[in-house]
């Protein structure tokens, strides 16, 4: 059964301006659940691409951040733009500060590296890059998964089932 | 972007098959299959990266929400 450990670690300065690291309980806080994710164009896509005679991406790697609030997962709207990813559909946001917006959805394909997890998602678009983040991994792709989130340890276990 | 692809949907929306994922290309409804995965290669297959619409077929158009991307708050600053 895939399984993956995540234990960040985190780093604050103390009086003396020296870095010291801080409990784990606080690192996970602070970061979250993030794991590391090669996101490429779906297999389906490759393949036809590949018998179009067309190069083929390679795929991009970077964190994710296990995110429990979104209902679908999220990639970065730049690194799609990098791999030559198109937009299938838009779909329509609700926003707690402003009126619903629509935003770019792509099908894509995002693995969790160290794993041996692979998704093929619809996924929305969004300005991930600032947060050096290229994917939120959202209640779709969890929906086959457990994932334990120990605060007072500062671990979490992903689990796919 | 896919105005029209999406005025075709709605236009043929009580005729397609609830549950199943439409392709739609311009003016033009492709094919209807069972998964997005399916209606992606077909796409990819005939349009390249030319975009394409992929949508199931839903009574309702869902609404998705992301709280933490939509406020900002994917790393505010902790108390600690």
């Amino acid at each position: 059964m895939p399984l993956l450990h995540i234990e960040p670690k985190a780093e604050v300065l103390d009086l003396d301006g020296k870095p010291r690291a801080t409990s784990p309980s606080v690192a996970l806080q602070w970061h979250g659940a993030k794991v590391q994710v090669a996101l490429q164009l779906s297999a389906a896509a490759l393949q036809e691409l590949a018998n179009r005679g067309e190069k083929l991406p390679t795929p991009i790697v970077g964190e994710a951040l296990i995110d429990t609030g979104a209902t679908v997962s999220c990639i970065d709207i730049e690194a799609a733009n990098e791999l030559g990813l198109v937009p299938i559909d838009v779909t329509k946001m609700n926003s707690a500060s402003h009126s619903d917006h629509e935003v770019p959805v792509y099908f894509a394909s995002l693995e969790i590296l160290g794993m041996g997890a692979r998704f093929e998602l619809r996924s929305m678009g969004g300005a991930l890059k600032a947060q050096s983040l290229i994917a939120l991994i959202g209640r779709d792709a969890l929906a086959g998964s457990v994932l334990f989130y120990d605060g007072p340890t500062g671990q979490a276990t992903l689990v796919l089932v | 972007m896919f105005e029209r692809e999406i005025e075709v949907y709605f236009k043929l929306k009580n005729d397609l098959p609830l549950g199943r994922v439409v392709l739609i290309h311009d003016s033009d409804l492709i094919g209807v299959f069972d998964t997005d995965a399916e209606a992606v290669r077909e796409g990819t297959r005939r349009f390249g990266r030319e975009p394409f619409l992929v949508r199931q077929v839903r009574a309702v158009e869902p609404v998705m929400s992301n709280p933490a991307l939509d406020l900002g708050i994917l790393r505010a600053p902790s108390a600690h």
